[in-house]
């Protein structure tokens, strides 16, 4: 979630899309799993794509794309705290910076979907009594269901690499994912998880002034659970990051609790 | 007519004059035809038993017996006539008269009638049509080939009314040799004809495989039916080919010579009919074979989606003046397509007929409450409905009264759905603790059905899952530990594996370890302990897994803690675990280990201890032989649980030196 530009009163409570858009959703989904170099039809990013974006060399030999291993620190049940960095317009003479403290607990992963859910709950947020909660999904970069290359939510392979490449750890993928349409051979041996997560509606505080247009571009370590994301949204502020880190329940140590859905 | 006119016809009925009985009996024929109000007067002057009486009677000629069987046909019609018809034995008369004679007029007559009372009799009615009476069969096949208008189609429909009547009849059907002359009519070029040998043909394969092999001998029959599916001439007929096709399609050779000559070959063909049928302003239940035909395959519930088969099946729940069986095949049709895919449940939700499933929770028929609790089981495996849209309509309450019904099956589909509401996430759990979910969990946990038991204890699983500590408390209070002990006993290795799910969410939170060690006399370690080695060799590897994760979360607590997993004989379990060939058990252990090895600011001497007796069971080697797992999650926690270790051998002895390497 994200400060709004616009007022409270236009901002939208939530982006549950049409039925029409949703289908233009999959079909663009479709599209990018079809390895197709052109961006995804439907796409209405206007931000200019990187040279090496726009260049896309098939690979001259056919090439196994695995997923990567399911990740302990994505179960449901964990938790992730930290903060959210809101920079308000970054061109004008004073920049005003927020932090709020941004908590994320994670109610669904499905490894074999490349799906992830959970709640979103941010606290000190200007003008904000109480926290705001959203739920949110979140795509898990795979190379079967999800790539790199986003096709929705107003973001093109443009904005895609342009995002991804601002973590530290994408660096040495981000060859491969430009030479292999936005899939990546090395995912799988790699010690990071790239996920898109995108907010569908707010749980509390949904008269609140923020927006849940955008989505983070997000990347886990393995091995600690921290985590960076980076907010995406065309008509909000361009400089938000956030940090969290995996919040381990016991009081020394990690618990772990289950369900499983009948 | 007045009374006295009809008084005095009936009365002719059992004149000695066989021209006058024959009048009346035309008479009376001729006016109850089309004519309900003429058909309750004659009953109230009992006609109907004197019309048996003629079919019975061995001196009635063809003639009469034509009139006779008409009327009674005609009678058989109405409810009221039916029920009068068979408390005076006509069915039966009927068939005798069918069997023995050999006018062709009075066969075709009492065919008709027969096909009559079929068509207007529900159970236990037809019982007349069970295996004793079934020496009518062959006669019945035999007509299966007249030439006389309309006899073979009333044969066909009374023989289609047979095989309704179960697995049994089918057999006898097919016995009595109807397999080819129904195919044999399949290809007529009378719509008539062929309309009766499909509905024949479809009654005659449901869920038979031996009588669905005898139709698939026949070689034409495969190209008759898809033929029937593109070009049936009315959508009844095109329907009525599909289920036959549906049918068949489950018991056919896998290899097929063509592609539409295999089961997937013939579902594929079948689907996008079916699907397109579910437009049409029909009676027939094409939400039901739609379901029956994609309720085991993921492939095809997929092509049914891709089809837009949810949101015409949503409105066909919208449409109120659909008659029950269809909306209850709409909605086990939903509860397939929806199961594991949430972009079908998400369609649900949009297409606004969540108040519909809801208000069908609580329906008058059985059948309609069943079929909209499966529906609403699988909306439920969404968390975020279960976050979101669920939150909004009243659940707990009718999916309880469900679990209360006396029928297993409905109330394991109410208690499934309750386990997924029950989930800390869910906008639902707080009605469900309203209407005392608890205890009611914790008393079918005590249940002797299996599987209630089973959703008993799963539903407080879930219910445990991230609760608060007044919640486990009453889950504790519910409970009594002696009944825990039992159910880590079941014969159901399912109901074990799930107390072990309870046992771990419930020592999830230092903040209830306590009370959970209280509620069990200290005794849970011991007893998960006991199952794993009970079940060593043959225990599921779920079990397995959240075992582990019971001593996984007892030893992410105190020192105190860690000790008494340290003192309960589980650290040689452990280590036996790192070498289990489940990657997600190998895992368990190694969180087991880094949680043991944990040291908090001040147990530094504990931990060493720990360490030490650890080591001594060759931990540190198997963690080494871990870092070259096959599995990078077992990799990943090894690294970690071994980087711990250098860290205290380093010296590290606080909180902080074991966030750094984790």
């Amino acid at each position: 979630m994200t400060a709004s530009l616009r007022s409270a009163a236009e901002a939208p409570r939530s982006t549950q899309p049409l039925r029409g858009q949703q289908q233009a959703a999959d079909i663009n989904r479709r599209q990018r799993l079809s390895g197709a170099a052109s961006p995804p039809a439907g796409d209405t990013c206007t931000e200019p794509a990187t040279a090496t974006c726009e260049v896309v060399q098939c690979p001259s030999t056919p090439v196994r794309y695995f997923s990567p291993p399911p990740c302990a620190f994505l179960r449901p049940g964990q938790v992730f705290a930290g903060r959210q960095r809101v920079a308000h317009s970054s061109h004008s003479p004073a920049p005003k910076q927020e932090n709020w403290s941004v908590s994320a607990t994670i109610t669904q992963y499905d490894p074999a979907s490349g799906y992830v859910a959970g709640c979103m709950e941010a606290s000190h947020v200007p003008d904000m009594p109480s926290p705001v909660t959203t739920f949110f999904e979140g795509e898990i970069i795979d190379n079967q269901h999800n790539t790199f290359f986003t096709a929705d939510w107003e973001a093109c392979p443009g904005t895609d690499i342009l995002h991804w490449r601002k973590f530290e750890p994408f660096r040495e993928l981000y060859a491969e994912v430009v030479r292999h349409h936005g899939r990546c051979p090395s995912l799988a041996s790699h010690p990071y998880v790239y996920m898109r997560w995108k907010e569908q509606f707010f749980v509390q505080g949904s008269e609140c002034h923020l927006t849940i247009q955008g989505f983070y571009y997000l990347c886990m370590n393995r091995v600690t659970g921290a985590m960076t994301g980076f907010y995406f949204d065309p008509s909000s502020s361009p400089d938000q990051k956030l940090e969290m880190s995996a919040v381990r329940a016991g009081l020394a140590g990690f618990a772990f609790p289950h369900y499983e859905l009948a | 007519m007045a009374e006295v006119a009809r008084q005095q016809l009936v009365d002719r009925l059992q004149s000695d004059d066989s021209a006058s009985r024959l009048q009346a009996l035309r008479c009376i024929k001729n006016c109850v035809i089309g004519n309900r109000r003429q058909k309750q007067h004659y009953i109230h002057l009992d006609a109907v038993k004197l019309l048996v009486a003629v079919l019975a009677s061995p001196t009635a000629d063809a003639a009469q017996l034509v009139q006779a069987a008409a009327a009674v046909g005609s009678f058989a019609a109405s409810k009221e006539g039916l029920l009068s018809v068979i408390h005076h034995r006509g069915l039966l008369h009927l068939l005798k008269v069918l069997q023995s004679s050999e006018d062709v007029k009075v066969v075709e007559a009492a065919v008709r009638a027969v096909k009559s009372v079929c068509r207007t009799a529900d159970e236990p009615i037809l019982d007349v049509l069970s295996p004793p009476s079934l020496g009518v069969l062959p006669r019945l096949v035999s007509l299966l080939a007249s030439p006389t208008s309309n006899v073979a189609e009333s044969s066909a429909a009374v023989l289609a009314c047979c095989c309704d009547r179960g697995r049994e009849q089918q057999n006898a059907v097919a016995v009595a040799g109807a397999v080819q002359p129904l195919v044999a009519l399949l290809a007529s070029q009378q719509h008539s004809k062929q309309e009766a040998a499909l509905a024949a043909l479809a009654a005659l394969s449901s869920g038979n495989a031996a009588t669905s092999e005898d139709i698939l001998e026949h070689a034409s029959v495969l190209s008759s039916l898809l033929g029937a599916i593109k070009r049936g001439r009315s959508p009844h007929t095109r329907f009525v080919a599909a289920v036959c096709l549906v049918n068949l399609s489950q018991h056919i050779p896998a290899l097929g010579q063509e592609e539409l000559s295999t089961p997937q070959g013939l579902q594929q063909a079948v689907l996008p009919v079916l699907v397109q049928l579910l437009d049409a302003d029909m009676a027939e239940n094409v939400p039901g074979a739609l379901c029956q035909l994609v309720e085991h395959s993921a492939e095809l519930q997929l092509a049914a989606a891709d089809a837009d088969a949810v949101a015409k099946l949503c409105a066909i729940l919208r449409q109120q003046w659909r008659a029950p069986p269809v909306v209850e095949g709409a909605l086990r049709c939903l509860a397939a397509l929806c199961s594991k895919r949430e972009e079908q449940r998400r369609q649900v939700v949009d297409a606004r007929v969540l108040p519909v499933v809801v208000a069908a929770l609580s329906h008058q028929s059985l059948p309609m409450r069943a079929a909209a609790c499966m529906c609403m089981r699988s909306l439920s495996r969404s968390t975020k409905l279960l976050r979101g849209h669920l939150g909004d309509v009243q659940l707990a309450a009718p999916l309880l009264a469900l679990v209360d019904e006396g029928d297993t099956e409905v109330a394991a589909q109410a208690m499934g759905t309750l386990t997924n509401l029950a989930v800390d996430f869910s906008a639902v759990k707080e009605q469900l603790l309203a209407h005392d979910g608890v205890a009611r969990f914790a008393a079918l946990a005590d249940s002797m059905q299996p599987v209630l038991r089973l959703h008993g204890v799963w539903g407080l699983s879930s219910v445990a899952y991230m609760a608060a500590p007044e919640v486990k408390q009453s889950i504790a209070h519910h409970l009594p530990w002696s009944s825990v002990v039992a159910l880590l006993e079941d014969s159901e290795p399912e109901v074990r594996e799930k107390v072990m799910l309870l046992l771990r969410n419930m020592l999830h939170s230092e903040r209830n370890i306590e009370a959970v060690l209280t509620w069990s006399c200290n005794a849970l370690l011991e007893a998960a302990r006991d199952v794993l080695q009970r079940s060593e060799g043959q225990a599921a590897a779920e079990l397995k897994h959240h075992a582990l994760y019971v001593v996984v979360n007892m030893a992410s607590s105190t020192a105190a803690h860690k000790e008494a997993v340290m003192q309960s004989g589980w650290p040689p379990l452990l280590v036996q675990q790192l070498r289990d060939e489940n990657e997600q058990v190998r895992e368990a252990a190694v969180w087991a280990i880094i949680n043991l090895t944990w040291s908090r600011d001040g147990d530094a001497e504990e931990t060493a201890v720990r360490v030490q007796q650890l080591r001594l069971l060759g931990v540190e080697e198997e963690l080494r032989r871990l870092e070259q797992d096959e599995c990078i999650a077992v990799k990943e926690r090894a690294s970690t649980a071994l980087d711990q270790l250098r860290a205290l051998e380093g010296g590290g002895d606080d909180d902080v030196a074991m966030e750094a390497v984790v």
